[in-house]
This record gives structure tokens, sequence and C-alpha cells, in this order.
């Protein structure tokens, strides 16, 4: 299916994007709404309910299944109140034609629907005959969702544990499975096999004879590797990945997976040489598997996407992606926070992330799931944190308990950024009596941990101006390192003017490549690990270290390649990035001699 | 008795339908003359949708010209928006 738009808003957040396919589906752009917070989608479909007056019975925390239910729920009324707006968009009766027009307007320039748009137009513009071909020809975007897939926590009534397809991702999918929406999962953070195997019991996931799929998977990594071991896992299950959506390791937004210092240039570059022989495998494995189920096979081949998102700025960068790697669609995330006719962010926090630098930028130890996490400083969840830390009560109440997935101390699980965990956990660290230093040093490591399962998605309570009481008005923003270089508000069609060359929103002009901004980011987050290593360092991070800077190197070298080999892209920062790539090589060289004398004093 | 229960039904009918289809009538009128809007406001914006498909979706579109004085047209939106819309657009080019 060929899209409409060459990029795609992918999640962010738990609150952020929690209803962006209401705001801009209609004009035809693929988002993605995060299913965490069940909670949080109950509170916005009696809002959404109220405000179009559609019927709404509330699914309260004693109703079985709730979870599910909610997720279901709130998505078949995003979805209906979506189509509705698509219809009204594509029916010319009322006396604006605003919306058909920014439909059409916001299309990249080599559009065919654009064109063809124009040339209906060209002689008159024939409200039957226009309204008769938008009919035909305008696709509403993709209502996308997204599952954390080891956001998985086990559920109890009555001090009993539940059967595990009450956990929090399986009856999150449950709910999507169970929703009238035509789209797609993303699964994302990770492979849950168990989660995996459970979504082989829905058929809208299985495909027709003509290889279609009522709903479709799509797979969020950093590299070929787990592409290729995931894709398989599934199609052992009878289930077909529809898109690979490839994310830089570290240049991206919230959670960030360093892999093993993989590049993003690199990587993309595998999956287009291997395109096909992934297809091969994983579709071969799939019809087996099929077949031993007694489903239905399709009568042609499967197909897949390859998409990519991460750092992405600029209209150069976006079609050198879509080109050098034959990609479907490029990702566009953090700048669209900025974008109000997209996006849910309150307005102090708007405005904090417009005013953001790069200093304000970075990579955190804040999550309690213990993922390195892209964040805000100084974000009002931060400070709300650090107030219990002065008044000696560290951790927070943890109202939500979504990430509540610690067994440490407690059989039914625990957040690490709750109090009760850091209470235990700091009791613990007293009696090992270790040297005020260390102490300091582990004392940190616990309290650093935020709540970020409610924090990322007060922003949308406090935007809509929805009850806090039980959140708090703390709010955590996790943008990628991008943010920096985009310093105000912007219209939806600023936006995609921005993403297609008609205008441009970077407000510096010394915003570094996608990659070479990825190339400094991952370059100080091993230098970081050099640091620890230097400290302590054991065999198995010995290894790690060794194939990180391996990787990095063969990046660089990759890189100059590409440089030097590019033609008609990037030619005013080429002699700058070749310079900038020859400098990091010899810092790896070092790298790797500091890694063998380490060794060797340690030895 | 029977026949003037059936002539009430009747009448009774009768008078419901009249009345519904009346109202439906109305509320339809009452709707198309809310979109019956004038030529020249449909003029304006046509100019202006005629502009911005030419300069792009951003772009502040000039005051409209005069909208024509059209004596075989009809006073629609429609129709104005159409003749503006080519106006705006070749104005743009």
């Amino acid at each position: 299916m060929k899209k409409t738009h060459s990029f795609h808003i992918p999640v962010m957040g738990i609150g952020f994007t929690i209803d962006t396919p209401l705001k801009v589906a209609q004009y035809g752009m693929d988002s993605v709404i995060s299913l965490v917070d069940d909670i949080l989608l109950e509170k916005l479909r009696k809002m959404y309910s109220d405000k179009f007056e559609v019927p709404y019975n509330e699914i309260t925390d004693k109703i079985d299944d709730f979870r599910a239910k909610r997720i279901t729920s709130y998505l078949n009324l995003i979805s209906d109140l979506a189509d509705k707006k698509f219809e009204s968009l594509k029916n010319l009766t009322s006396k604006k034609s605003d919306e058909m027009m920014a439909y059409i307007n916001m299309l990249p320039n080599n559009s065919k629907l654009k064109a063809e748009f124009k040339k209906l137009t060209e002689k008159e513009f024939n409200f039957t005959e226009v309204k008769n071909w938008a009919s035909k020809n305008l696709v509403m975007g993709s209502i996308d969702v997204n599952i954390m897939t080891k956001v998985d926590k086990d559920n109890y009534k009555d001090k009993e544990q539940l059967p595990s397809e009450y956990n929090d991702a399986h009856a999150a999918l449950r709910g999507f499975a169970n929703s009238k929406l035509k789209s797609s999962v993303v699964l994302s953070a990770g492979m849950n096999p168990r989660l995996y195997s459970y979504m082989g019991q829905f058929n809208d996931f299985f495909p027709n004879e003509k290889g279609e799929f009522n709903k479709r998977i799509i797979l969020k990594v950093s590299d070929y590797r787990s592409a290729l071991i995931q894709g398989k896992f599934l199609a052992k299950k009878g289930l077909w990945v529809s898109e690979y959506r490839i994310e830089s390791g570290l240049n991206c937004g919230g959670h960030a997976f360093a892999t093993d210092g993989y590049l993003l240039g690199p990587v993309l570059a595998e999956f287009k040489e291997n395109r096909v022989a992934l297809q091969e495998a994983i579709q071969s494995v799939l019809v087996q598997e099929l077949e031993n189920q007694g489903k239905v096979i399709p009568e042609t081949a499967l197909n897949f996407e390859i998409t990519a998102q991460g750092g992405v700025g600029t209209e150069e960068e976006h079609n050198f992606l879509l080109e050098e790697y034959n990609l479907d669609s490029v990702g566009w995330g953090s700048p669209f926070l900025l974008v109000p006719e997209a996006t849910t962010v309150d307005d102090s926090t708007l405005q904090k992330l417009a005013k953001a630098e790069e200093k304000d930028l970075y990579l955190s130890d804040i999550s309690p799931l213990g993922i390195p996490f892209n964040n805000l400083r100084a974000n009002t969840k931060d400070l709300e944190k650090q107030k219990n830390i002065d008044k000696d009560r560290p951790g927070s109440a943890c109202p939500k308990k979504f990430v509540a997935l610690n067994k440490e101390f407690k059989e039914t699980g625990i957040c690490t950024a709750s109090r009760e965990y850091q209470f235990l956990k700091i009791k613990a660290l007293e009696e090992k009596e270790l040297a005020p230093d260390e102490h300091k040093r582990e004392l940190d490591k616990i309290i650093v941990k935020s709540c970020t399962c409610v924090g990322l998605g007060t922003s949308a309570l406090l935007a809509y101006g929805l009850d806090t009481k039980v959140e708090g008005e703390g709010v955590s923003v996790c943008p990628g390192p991008n943010m920096a270089y985009y310093s105000k508000v912007m219209s939806l069609s600023n936006m995609t003017d921005h993403i297609y060359g008609r205008a441009n929103m970077v407000s510096r002009n010394d915003r570094p490549n996608l990659f070479i901004k990825e190339l400094h980011i991952y370059m100080d987050y091993l230098k970081n690990k050099m640091e620890d290593a230097k400290v302590s360092m054991n065999r198995k991070e010995e290894k790690y270290l060794k194939t990180f800077t391996t990787n990095m190197k063969a990046g660089v070298a990759y890189y100059q390649e590409l440089f030097n080999g590019v033609k008609n892209s990037f030619e005013d920062i080429k002699s700058s990035v070749l310079s900038e790539l020859e400098k990091t090589e010899a810092v790896l060289n070092q790298i790797q001699l500091e890694i063998e004398s380490l060794k060797m004093v340690k030895a | 008795m029977k026949r003037l229960v059936l002539a009430v039904l009747i009448a009774i009918g009768v008078t419901f339908l009249v009345t519904y289809t009346y109202n439906q009538s109305q509320q339809e009128t009452a709707t198309e003359s809310k979109l019956l809007l004038t030529f020249k406001e449909g003029w304006r914006d046509g100019y202006c949708a005629g502009w911005k498909i030419e300069k792009g979706e951003n772009a502040d579109c000039p005051t409209a010209p005069e909208a024509p004085v059209c004596d075989d047209c009809s006073n629609t939106y429609k129709l104005g928006f159409s003749k503006g819309f080519k106006a705006g657009r070749n104005s743009a080019q």
C-alpha cells in the first residue's frame, strides 16, 4: 500500500500521542497511541464522550478484564471520531473546504494525489467532482498502537495471581485485538515470548488469501539480528511482521537501547542488503506453520515495510534515508512535541521544550526499568522527586504501578521508583556499611529513579484540565537530543512544510548531521562506560566494551565510505563530516588500547 | 363506528405525515440556507484556497480582488468559490 505521507509520528511517552490520531489521521498521517496507561485512556474516553456527546459508561476496576475493555472502548471511540472527521473532510458540504485544502497542501511536493487534485481543479473547482474524487482517492492515516512488551506486570485479584492473559501487556494486546481498528500494533522494547505466543490466539493477526491483515504487526528494533530472531519467532507462531521499524539505539526519545555499538547507517545498510533474504527466510517458516495450524495460506508472497526513526531533522536527511536505504517511511518524533495540532503537551512543558538546548537534554538513569532514558533536565516530575529526597522521604507513592516489576522484596512486584522499594533498598544498603563514597554512589543509584509511568501521562491531564488528584502535577518528558535544534511552537503545516523542504523550522545553523550526532552520543556513552570500567571491570564488561568499540569502528569506516561516495546530498558538510570521522576513528583506536591496558592491570 | 375509528386514524396518520414532512423540509431549508452562503464569500474563500494550492498552506493570502459581477450566476457560495479558486491560482502562478 502506498502511503499518503513519507513520514509517520511514532509513539511519544505515554500521554503525548494518546489522541494524536484524532488530530492528524484525517490528513492521511499515521501515528501511534501508547497502551501503557488504561487509567489515562479511560479519563480521555470520558472527556471525548462528553465533548462529542457519545454515551459513556464507566469501566471501573471492579469489572472483569477492565484493562482490556478500557483499551478496546477507547480505541473504538477514537476510530469512530477519526472516521467522522475524515468523512466530514471529504464531504465538501460545509461552508469551509479548508480541511480538504489542508490535506492537499500538506502532501509532499511529489505526491501523485496532489498532482491529480491540481489537474482536476485546473479549469474549475467543481464541488461534486472534487467530492467524488476525494471519496475515491483520499486515505486516512493509520491509528496504530504501541505495546512495550516487557511492561507486562502480573496482576492479582483477592491476593490470587491471575492467569498470564491478564498481565498488563497481554491485556493491552487483547484490548487492541478486540477493537474495530484495522491498523498495526508496534511491539517495542525487546522480545516477550509469552506475549508473542499469545498473539496467535487472535485471528485478526493472520493473513487472508490475498495476504491482507486486519491487524498488522510492527516490530521496533535497533539491529538486524534482533529483527531476524524476533521475526522468525513470530513466524513460528504463524505471525507475520509487516514492518520493521528501525530506531537509532541512542539518538531517540525516551528509552534508549545502546545495542552493541551498532550505528544507524550500517544497520539500515544491512537491512537493505538482506531485505530479500529476510523476507524469504521468514516467509518459509511462516507458511510451514500456517499449514500446521490449518490456517489460510496467502496466494502471493507477503511483503514487509522497512522504516527508520531517531534524530532525523531536515528534508535532506529525510530524503536521503528514503532513497539510500529504500525506506517506506521515516519517523519524526521529538519535533512534533512542539506541534499542538498533533501532540498533547501542557503549556508549561511546551515552553520548556521550546527553550531546551543540548545541556538540558541528557541520557539519564531515571527510568525504573533500568534502561537509559533520554530526559529533559529539571522536568517537574524530577523536581517533585528531589523535593521528596530533600524531605528525607525518597521515592514515589506509586499510584499506578505499571512498572512494579521488581521482585527483590515482594513476590507481587514493586516499582524501583516507589517509596516502598527505595526504603527497603536503602535499609539493605545501610546494613552493608560501605565506605562513605561508595555508599553515596550506591544511594544515588537508588534514589535517581523517577515515577515515569505516571509522569509521562500527566501532561495530557494538565493539557485538558482533567483531575490530577491521584497523579499529582509532576510531568516527565522524554524528548530525543534533536529537540535542542527546534525552538518554537509550530503548526502542523509548518511541520509538514519543514519535513518536505518547503520551510525551515530548525532555529540554529549548527545542527549536526543525524549520523554524526548519533556518533557523538555513542562516543559519550562509550566514554562513560570506560570511566566505570576504570573503577571495576569483569570479563563480561570487557567483552562488551571490546565488541562495542569494534562495531563503532566498523560504523565509522562505513560512514567514511558513504560520505566519500555520496552524490547530490550533504555536499556542504562533506569535508567537515569526513574530518570528524577521522578524529573519531583515532579516539576509538585509543579506547581500544585503553581496554587492553585496563585488562592487563586487572589481570 | 368502525368507519369513524378508521376515519380518525387516517386523519391522525395524514396529519402526522404532513407535519413530519413539513418539519423535515423546514430543517433542510434551514441547513441549506446556512450552506448557501453568498457568492462573494465563496469568491473570497476560493481565491485564498487557490492561492494556497500554488503557494503552500502557510502562505498568507492576499486580499481577494472584488468579486466579478456575474449576471447569469446564481448567488451561491459554491459558484463563488469555484470562480475565486481559479482566480487565486492564476494570480499565484
